[in-house]
């Protein structure tokens, strides 16, 4: 029986270790976690929360230690044995299947309920619909996952977790793809699942998140458990203390000292742009040293805009001017020619060649300015490395060598590869897609700091952002809803609250 | 706030982990140079089996075995580095022998009639990257049916039939037969073709972002590379390359074999994958290649020499293959975990 005052923990890990090669990931790690209750799981990124996950998942097994599953001594060796533990599990790469539906994914694990599973479609629709209904999923379940935007496809992966009964059930970073409204929901599943005995493992950067929402707390650093707190016993300062060895409390991003002058020239003018079946009519100008921010909920048309401005799709009307002049682009290579560059909402899967080095990666579509000779195809590597050291240096890139592939750097140093590779090339506009995404607190601020830096050296910026605090940065932000452009609200020093008004009460009036 | 204490010395099992942390160091080595010791202990094998094998006429031989299909599989590698397949080659091959010979048969000159063989294949190249870049057709089915429309072409222009130019052309023999310097010419042909593909992969922008469309497509095209130019390129690279190994076997043999050219693609695949797992793990290279091709004409050779059926071969670079490429996957596996 549970003791309502002190259960006995469903998971009780001790002492555990695991090495990848020469890098310790777990260094002796040791935390319960109690049914009903959300276990909060902080930590830059490399301390070892997602290991500590995995191995919970059967995707790593640990090298030395003990785990406990109901007070017993439990291996878990395969995705399967998690599973028939019922724990489920939300990764930080979503794990779904392009092709299928969103009811195919969630009811991918459902076991069939006659020989052959004959007739169990009607069924897997049914768990589906029901699952949908509490996450209040508002897209067509029978569209392929491959259709859907990123932050859907994040609460498909919610929704499989939530059709298998889990006791247990892993959050890695599930808000970071999430806009403001969607939390909420999530916040709310969350609460509710853990009101039903469940318990909740929950992985994130965002430590307001971990205070609203965690019953208990357990801090990581360098593969070790460096404090562990419980609900209302600890302050934002320990978290950060804890996070990065060292007591930073500015955390809030600092607002841009002046505006941009009014009367600077536009750079870039949008006029009428559309492309279905998310860009409807979208206009705005970004003026020389300006950081414009795109705000809105997940599915306004943000990222889908961006790409229209970088040439990755076309649109179907609308008017571009860049530089005064007409600006069509027809190509990704051709908006690159004309100085538009643009840094992807998915660093792993839309920027970077995970395998290979962070010069490769940088180089990447630039080599050519890296010739000996112009008009001869080769090389010169010296120059090339020369480019990329100076940009490690500027942007205070981690990395072991300019050699090491760009897979054993952080979250937040990978982006930083991102960007190096656009200010080596000297462009003028930068479009940022979620540029703080899956990136921890310090990395984040250096970010933004980049971005700013750019912006002064008479650069313009188009940023989109979910967490709309961070676009306090923005010297102006534009709204968009449902794939058109609604209203301006001007900075510096744009709130979450502003923001947010302008965003549902047109939301209201439009729909 | 409650600083937990530094753990506890964990209850390792220092046995186990003490076997795991060897096997994982074995199994990472064998991964990186499984193909080479592979090689290293065929040349050993086979020089304690054959007096002859260790001699230099013999490995004279042996390189000018490997040479031709050197040049088809250098080529394939720039397509497999790009992340696509090539079905087309081999029969690629068999098409260019056969339209320099019979023009040359057709009074065309030799150089002429060599040009256009290799325009052939820069074409097939042209149609095969257009088939998958632009109608984004899948290139195993797209390079399948190319290939099986050129042995339409070459069964159309040939009518199946050999066509023998030993007699007329000696000049023409004369490019593939005979030695400089007392090394077989196809050997030269052999390390011309390699050092340029190698220096094209590994030294010019065209290379890098290659190299960038295999490894994420999407990355690249995102990065300014003009992935649909730069794949296609390789198409035409690798065709071409074939049709320069076609007309060299012609050459080599003294007539055009509506068929000559067709075991070049499976070699060609089973080299440039053997050498997929040399030193560089899963990238397609093309030192490795080489290497691959090398492994393969060495077994050939010594299987030959110890006086093994003809059909051991084909057993031995199938399981060759496949074991290099499990080996060298499991390797990674245990390696990484």
């Amino acid at each position: 029986m549970i003791d309502a005052a002190q259960p006995s923990p469903l998971i009780s890990a001790r002492g555990i270790t695991k090495s990848f090669g020469a890098v310790r990931a777990l260094r002796g790690v040791g935390l319960d976690i109690l049914p009903g209750q959300v276990h909060g799981l902080v930590g830059a990124n490399g301390a070892g929360k997602s290991t500590f996950l995995n191995m919970l998942a059967g995707v790593v097994s640990p090298d030395g230690g003990e785990l406990l599953v109901d007070g017993r001594p439990a291996e878990i060796g395969s995705p399967r044995q998690a599973a028939d533990l019922g724990f489920a599990f939300i990764h930080q790469e979503l794990a779904l299947v392009p092709e299928f539906s969103a009811i195919d994914n969630m009811t991918i694990g459902v076991r069939p309920s006659t020989f052959l599973g004959l007739g169990d479609a009607r069924r897997h629709k049914a768990i589906a619909r029901e699952v949908a209904a509490r996450l209040d999923l508002r897209f067509p379940l029978e569209k392929p996952v491959r259709d859907l935007s990123i932050a859907e496809r994040g609460l498909v992966a919610i929704g499989r977790a939530l059709v298998g009964d889990a006791r247990f059930v892993s959050m890695d970073e599930p808000t970071a793809s999430l806009s403001d409204v969607e939390c909420e929901r999530l916040f709310a599943i969350v609460r509710e699942l853990t009101a039903s005995g469940v318990a909740v493992a929950y992985v994130s950067h965002r430590l307001d998140e971990i205070e609203e929402l965690c019953d208990a707390v357990t801090v990581f650093k360098d593969g070790q458990v460096v404090a562990a707190h419980e609900r209302g016993a600890y302050t934002r300062d320990d978290l950060v203390l804890g996070i990065t060895g060292a007591r930073t409390v500015q955390e809030t991003v600092e607002t841009p000292d002046a505006p941009v002058t009014r009367d600077a020239e536009v750079v870039l003018s949008v006029r009428g742009l559309a492309r279905a079946p998310r860009v409807h009519d979208v206009s705005f100008d970004v003026r020389r040293g300006e950081i414009l921010g795109l705000a809105g909920v997940v599915g306004a048309g943000r990222t889908e805009t961006l790409r229209l401005l970088f040439g990755a799709d076309r649109p179907i009307a609308g008017e571009l001017t860049l530089g005064g002049r007409p600006y069509r682009p027809r190509s990704v290579a051709d908006a690159i020619g004309r100085g538009v560059a643009l840094v992807p909402e998915e660093r792993r899967s839309q920027a970077l060649v995970m395998e290979e080095s962070v010069l490769f990666n940088t180089k990447m579509g630039g080599w050519r300015s890296s010739r000996a000779v112009a008009w001869l195809p080769f090389v010169a590597d010296g120059r090339a490395r020369a480019v990329v050291r100076a940009m490690v240096e500027r942007l205070g890139i981690k990395t072991g060598s300019l050699t090491s592939a760009v897979r054993t750097l952080s979250g937040g140093n990978q982006q930083k590869v991102v960007f190096a590779r656009w200010l080596a090339r000297d462009v003028g506009i930068m479009l940022l897609d979620e540029p703080t995404r899956g990136v921890d607190v310090g990395a984040r601020r250096q970010i933004w700091a980049t971005a700013e830096e750019f912006a002064a050296a008479g650069g313009s910026v188009v940023v989109v952002c979910s967490e709309l605090e961070e676009l306090a940065v923005c010297h102006r932000v534009v709204v968009m809803v449902e794939g058109r452009t609604v209203g301006e609200i001007a900075g510096p020093g744009v709130t979450e609250a502003d923001m947010l008004e302008a965003i549902y009460t047109q939301e209201r009036t439009s729909s | 706030m409650t600083l937990i204490e530094s753990p506890q010395a964990t209850p390792e099992l220092p046995a186990r982990s003490l076997a795991s942390r060897v096997g994982r160091r074995t199994a990472s080595i064998l991964g990186r140079y499984g193909a080479l010791i592979a090689l290293a202990v065929l040349l050993i094998i086979f020089s304690i089996a054959s007096p002859y094998f260790l001699t230099i006429p013999n490995l004279l031989q042996v390189l000018n075995q490997s040479a031709l299909g050197a040049i088809v599989a250098g080529g394939l590698t720039l397509v497999l580095a790009s992340g696509q397949f090539d079905l087309s080659i081999g029969y690629m091959a068999s098409l260019s022998g056969i339209i320099v010979t019979i023009l040359m048969l057709q009074g065309v000159p030799i150089p002429v009639a060599i040009l256009i063989a290799l325009l052939a294949g820069v074409i097939v190249g042209v149609v095969n990257g257009f088939l998958v870049t632009v109608l984004q057709v899948n290139a195993l089915v797209a390079t399948l049916g190319t290939g099986s429309v050129l042995i339409g072409v070459n069964y159309f222009i040939s009518g199946g039939t050999p066509q023998p130019v030993s007699t007329e052309f000696p000049e023409f023999l004369q490019i593939a037969i005979g030695s400089w310097f007392g090394i077989p010419k196809p050997v030269f042909y052999m390390a011309a073709a390699l050092l340029i593909l190698w220096v094209v992969l590994n030294k010019t922008d065209f290379g890098r972002n290659l190299r960038a469309t295999g490894g994420n497509t999407e990355a690249a095209k995102l990065a300014g590379v003009r992935t649909a130019r730069v794949t296609t390129a390789a198409f035409v690279v690798a065709a071409l390359f074939a049709a320069i190994t076609g007309v060299l076997l012609a050459s080599s043999i003294g007539s055009g074999q509506p068929t000559g050219g067709d075991n070049y693609t499976l070699s060609s695949f089973a080299a440039a994958f053997l050498g997929s797992t040399v030193l560089r793990e899963g990238q397609f290279h093309i030192l490795g290649t080489l290497v691959g091709v090398v492994t393969v004409a060495v077994g050939f050779n010594g299987l030959a020499l110890v006086g093994v059926p003809s059909f051991v071969q084909f057993l031995f670079q199938g399981i060759l293959l496949i074991a290099a490429v499990a080996f060298s996957s499991i390797g990674r596996r245990l390696s990484k975990e």
